[in-house]
């Protein structure tokens, strides 16, 4: 193959990444409406093989944007709803006595949990108990299950979809620090606009939007576009920009009467910087481009650092918000890249 | 694996080149211009506030103006030549400008760094750098880096005005206070004692001869009047009496007409006093007119000179004059009262003037700070 060729083959590909991208979205509008964004976010975490964290009202859509997702890319989904009384056993598995018939032998096999599927979704995660929470951690960052010292793989891709209402907080066990960074995004979702309320309105809500839906990506093109992901060059400048958001968010690093240090006690985690840089090679394979540029890093840095932003007291107690402050903080790291 | 150089096409590393070379220069053009804006900018307010300076005090000469100036469009060059931008700024610069979202940065950087082929995009990115290269050239849309600023017409003005500002005349007292500041010796310090007395002798007898219309009157506080420049030259007179003795000195109050024998006195009075080498800031009846505060001759056309008594303390007479010039009223005869001319004609005292009545800028400076601090206290 010359060199044409394989040019021609790279535009190919990006042209076919960008188009799938467009189709999967298009086919989730068609069954949630009023959330484009939510949407191309929740695309991207999954191109990333990232798990996401979905904030919101009761009512919004979150589940049904899960389920109608798992339908559009033909993945199986399960479900965990998650109880004060859930213990990790419920959710990762656990050894059962079995006993055969035809020789009546006695062992001890494994059942595996819910969380053997390649996507599932923990609705309103934080009803469960912290010990409960702790036992997605592995599963999370490993992609794996230990139990009674032997380790399960999950299946890959593995994506864990989380819901949480941000109101109800009385009996309620708010995520730790160390569960909040293992989701490359946190989502938040807000109410949708009069027009689309408008559309909605107007929808047969006799049964689940979900179910109307196509398959529109294999399992295998998933696949494939993730590698494709991998592909994506990142300049140093890049780079260099990426780390330079990530260090304005910490308070020890930032100058004296700065945006972070009068709001932020902890700033983002170098997870986040791997999340940050993984969302941007997304986000510009997605507009058909094989690099990412600075636009990409700040348009994906909210749903990649909001939840790994940690407020002082001062700032919860002013209400400020972790949005505004990490607004601030782009604002002024985009103009510092302007002019350096 | 396959070095970069190996996969992509010569014509578009050159091409890319060309490019950023080209637009390389353009910012390095733009930052020339922004840096000798700066310095006419800061020319411009310099110049303004030399000349507006000038007005009033003759504090710097236009040549010297005009070397201060110099300072900024040579610094300038000087910054310019140092904030060069190097390719990889050249091409931040491009992409912000052109919005090609960081492309031209990628291709740059795959271009220099001498690395591997890490990514199988990295020949389809330097390709797609050139293409938008080539557009770019020939859309001429580099233009666009050049537009950046417009001509400063508001600093090219304040420029002109003050450029005229500086080049105009100094005022003669602006100028005589600078020069006598700046002097050596003070006329009046330099003349022997018995040529001070003899001039002013001479200068008596000139006003005499000619019938000046000047007349000695008693000291009299309602007709006191006292403008910046006879506050001055009191104070003068009482740095330059010789003898110690006096404690009065002589205010001018411009109240009658002036006939032309009048004025033909006053400038006799004047030119002896400049063949003695004293320039008096305010001559008799000559540079009167030049005050702002006094009304003019031409104004008043009844006002009459007339000198009046004033008594001086001279242990408090305080000045801040460093050795001027001694003014003809100023001197003080053997007399307690000297009749210049007892056959004036009767004072019309309908047509004396109140002039030099008003307060001074620094009285009223005071007064306002009084009235302030007052109000504060209240």
């Amino acid at each position: 193959m010359n060199t044409l060729e394989s040019l021609a083959q790279i535009e190919n590909c990006i042209a076919q990444f960008q188009s799938d991208f467009i189709k999967l979205r298009d086919n989730l509008t068609r069954a949630i409406v009023g959330q484009d964004e939510i949407i191309n976010d929740l695309i991207i975490a999954l191109f990333a093989g990232g798990h996401v964290l979905l904030e919101g009202l009761p009512g919004l859509g979150k589940t049904q944007l899960v389920k109608a997702l798992a339908t559009s890319i033909e993945m199986p989904l399960s479900r965990i709803q998650c109880t004060p009384d859930l213990m990790p056993a419920d959710i990762t598995g656990s050894e059962i006595l079995l006993k055969t018939s035809h020789d009546d032998e006695v062992r001890i096999d494994f059942r595996k949990g819910p969380i053997f599927s390649s996507m599932v979704l923990v609705d309103e995660i934080n009803r469960t108990t912290p010990k409960t929470q702790s036992a997605l951690l592995e599963a999370m960052q490993e992609c794996q299950v230990t139990c009674a010292g032997v380790s399960y793989p999950l299946p890959q891709p593995f994506w864990v979809i989380a819901t949480q209402n941000p109101i109800e907080l009385e009996g309620t066990f708010p995520l730790p620090e160390a569960q909040l960074d293992r989701f490359l995004f946190k989502i938040t979702v807000g109410y949708p606009s009069a027009e689309s309320l408008f559309d909605m309105a107007g929808l047969v809500l006799d049964d689940e939007p979900a179910k109307r839906l196509s398959v529109v990506l294999s399992a295998a093109r998933m696949l494939e576009m993730m590698r494709l992901v991998k592909q994506v060059v990142v300049s140093d400048r890049i780079k260099r920009a990426a780390v330079a958001l990530i260090l304005a968010t910490h308070r020890d690093l930032s100058e004296k009467n700065s945006v972070a240090w009068r709001h932020i006690r902890y700033g983002a985690s170098p997870r986040g910087l791997q999340a940050l840089v993984k969302a941007a090679r997304i986000k510009a394979l997605s507009n058909g481009r094989g690099h990412v540029s600075i636009d990409d890093i700040r348009e994906v840095a909210f749903v990649a650092l909001r939840h790994r932003i940690l407020l002082n007291m001062d700032s919860e107690l002013d209400n400020i918000g972790v949005d505004v402050v990490l607004q601030e903080i782009l604002q002024v790291w985009r103009k510092n890249m302007t002019h350096s | 694996m396959a070095q970069l150089v190996d996969v992509i096409d010569s014509r578009d590393i050159k091409l890319i080149d060309h490019f950023v070379g080209k637009a390389r220069n353009i910012v390095w053009l733009n930052i020339a211009i922004h840096e000798l804006l700066w310095a006419i900018r800061l020319d411009a307010v310099l110049l303004l506030a030399f000349g507006t300076t000038n007005q009033f005090y003759y504090l710097i000469s236009p040549t010297a103006a005009l070397a201060v100036l110099s300072v900024a469009p040579v610094w300038s060059v000087i910054a310019a030549v140092l904030k060069r931008p190097g390719r990889h700024e050249a091409a931040c610069i491009v992409d912000d400008r052109y919005a090609t979202h960081s492309l031209f940065v990628t291709a740059e950087e795959l271009l220099q760094a001498p690395v591997r082929l890490a990514s199988e995009f990295c020949p389809w990115i330097i390709r797609q750098a050139a293409r938008t290269a080539t557009l770019k050239l020939k859309e001429q849309s580099l233009a666009r880096l050049c537009l950046l600023y417009q001509p400063p017409w508001l600093e090219i003005g304040l420029l002109v005005v003050g450029i005229f500002l500086i080049l105009q005349p100094a005022p003669i007292d602006a100028v005589t206070e600078k020069s006598v500041s700046v002097g050596d010796n003070v006329p009046s310090e330099m003349l022997p004692q018995s040529s001070k007395t003899d001039l002013f002798e001479e200068i008596r007898k000139a006003a005499l001869n000619n019938e000046p219309n000047v007349k000695a009157i008693p000291n009299s506080s309602d007709e006191l009047s006292v403008s910046r420049h006879e506050m001055a030259s009191s104070a003068h007179a009482n740095e330059i009496r010789p003898d110690g003795l006096a404690d009065t000195a002589l205010t001018v109050e411009e109240t009658t007409t002036k006939s032309s024998e009048d004025l033909t006195a006053d400038s006799n009075i004047n030119s002896s006093l400049e063949r003695a080498g004293i320039r008096p800031a305010r001559g008799i009846g000559v540079d009167a007119d030049t005050d702002p505060m006094t009304a003019s001759y031409e104004q008043h056309p009844n006002a009459q000179v007339k000198y009046v008594e004033v008594p001086v303390n001279i242990g408090r007479a305080v000045s801040d004059n460093k050795g001027s010039v001694p003014y003809v009223q100023d001197y003080r005869g053997p007399e307690d009262k000297i009749e210049f001319n007892p056959s004036l004609p009767p004072k019309i005292e309908k047509n004396t003037l109140p002039l030099n009545n008003y307060p001074t800028f620094v009285q009223q400076r005071y007064a306002s700070l009084y009235f302030k601090r007052i109000h504060q206290k209240k």
